[in-house]
């Protein structure tokens, strides 16, 4: 089976910080990976430049195939950390703009999800809560059928029964043929819902496993084995 | 793709920009009002009829200005916000071309500047239609015809109609020549890593000067370099040649900030 996301050689460049050195990965189809690592370590580089919004100093990356572009964007549902959306549209005329431009955007998940956490499709974005605003981007992001889900910092704004609902949320909402990319630093939350993780140090991969095999080797759970390995 | 951007970002602009060009168009109207009272035959001779059309000139043209203000920033700061802040996370990752993607928000941009233009064209026709002193074409003819007769050579060959549709390009094609530098410098701007609203300005400062001495070099530098090439042209003839430079020019520099903006998007974006 062919892999979803491709990444050969990638290297990044700030201002002569290498921010990313040659940086390869393959994720197949039906993971969840955690892209973990400490601050500055290169994981929202890399997911910028996996979903086009930075230039690579060299390398590649192919999205099922395809190179950044149009063509992987439309594949690729991403959720930054941080609020992208204009405060003055309402979540209604969000949600009319994410089914013009996503062929793969389900509107009934949408307000399905939109109602269980009781959030008014008729308020405007400036007048929500942070945590709130955080939920209607997350809610936007999984209502679509897409194949790559990256997912930066999901749970870091919301409260903790939000976070429950939120994992639940992306657990129960994405197709077994696509797969998630979730960079977070509140591991032990995450850490039931994954396959696998990525540890990146210094813009390098140090680590690259499957759950499982990390837990077997090591008898320490990922929260464990991460301060272990980046103890200060 | 392109049609479902300049959708939505006339979604995004309409609200602020009709209401801006409503303003102007309503300032005309009430202008016009105001002047036709306080320039009735019955106030005129009294000394504060005087006073009341010089503060209503001087008032109009200062709200014109703000107008034209808040429509340009109004504009440049939409088109910063929705492409380089954090919305742009939203805009970039949109399934289409980085070229078709800020292509369409330049293009709404100076769709909307050519709007306010023309509103502001029909704040001052309302305004003087409605004064009621609007000359009628001929009678504006005869009274420049007369003028021109004491400066010109040949006045025969002035076309007022040609004039006022050359000026009104002119004054259109600048104003969205202006904009598109305010956009280019925008894009400069992001290929600091750091302080790229200060790289954006310094950008327009170093722009400006360099546009300044090109612009000059154009209007004036074969004045400068051989005064006798002008000897045998009237007026009129200076003043159409000067606008028709200035089409082609603000034809040039719309193209080559188009361009370069849309390239600096493609090569580097960079949305820490």
């Amino acid at each position: 089976m062919s892999n979803l996301l491709e990444v050969q050689g990638l290297f990044k460049t700030y201002d002569n910080v290498q921010a990313l050195t040659n940086i390869n990965l393959s994720i197949g189809p039906g993971h969840i990976t955690g892209l973990l690592g400490p601050n500055g370590s290169g994981k929202t580089t890399l997911i910028k430049i996996i979903c086009g919004l930075l230039k690579p100093s060299s390398g590649m990356v192919l999205v099922d195939g395809n190179p950044v572009g149009p063509r992987s964007k439309a594949l690729v549902s991403y959720l930054p950390d941080t609020t992208y959306l204009d405060d003055n549209m309402t979540i209604e005329a969000v949600i009319a703009m994410f089914m013009d431009f996503y062929a793969d955007f389900d509107v009934n998940r949408a307000y399905q999800m939109l109602t269980n956490l009781n959030i008014n499709p008729k308020r405007r974005l400036k007048t929500l809560s942070k945590g709130t605003k955080e939920k209607v981007q997350l809610i936007l992001v999984m209502s679509r059928r897409a194949r790559l889900y990256i997912l930066d910092e999901p749970i870091a704004g919301v409260d903790p029964a939000a976070r429950d609902y939120i994992l639940r949320t992306i657990i129960n909402n994405y197709d077994p043929s696509a797969s998630i990319i979730i960079s977070t630093h509140l591991i032990t939350d995450i850490e039931p819902v994954l396959d696998e993780v990525i540890f990146l140090q210094y813009g390098n991969i140090r680590l690259y496993q499957p759950v499982a095999a990390i837990k077997d080797e090591t008898g320490m759970t990922i929260d464990q084995y991460f301060r272990e390995v980046y103890r200060c | 793709m392109l049609g479902t951007l300049l959708k939505h970002e006339f979604k995004n602009t309409w609200m602020v920009m009709t209401l801006t060009c409503a303003v102007t168009i309503f300032l005309g109207i009430v202008g016009g009002l105001f002047f036709r009272i306080v320039a009735s035959p019955e106030l005129i001779e009294k000394d504060f009829s005087v006073i009341f059309i010089t503060l209503g000139v001087s008032g109009i043209i200062i709200l014109l200005t703000s107008l034209n203000m808040i429509a340009t920033i109004y504009l440049v700061v939409h088109y910063y916000k929705n492409l380089y802040t954090s919305q742009g996370y939203l805009t970039f990752t949109l399934p289409a071309t980085i070229t078709e993607v800020v292509s369409s928000r330049m293009i709404v941009a100076c769709i909307w500047s050519l709007a306010f233009s023309l509103s502001m064209g029909l704040c001052i026709l309302f305004g003087t239609l409605i004064i009621g002193t609007l000359p009628d074409l001929d009678e504006l003819r005869e009274v420049l015809l007369e003028i021109y007769k004491q400066l010109l050579y040949d006045p025969e060959s002035v076309n007022i109609i040609w004039g006022i549709i050359e000026f009104t390009v002119t004054i259109i094609l600048g104003n969205i020549s202006k904009l598109l530098t305010y956009f280019f410098c925008i894009s400069i701007g992001q290929l600091w890593s750091k302080h790229k609203i200060l790289g954006a300005v310094l950008c327009y400062f170093g722009t400006s000067f360099v546009l300044g001495i090109i612009s000059t070099s154009i209007s004036f530098g074969r004045m400068f370099l051989y005064p006798d090439s002008y000897s045998d042209i009237d007026s009129y003839g200076l003043l159409t040649h000067s606008m028709s430079k200035g089409i082609i020019y603000s034809i040039v520099t719309i193209i080559i900030f188009w361009v370069a903006s849309v390239v600096t998007a493609n090569k580097r974006l960079n949305l820490d």
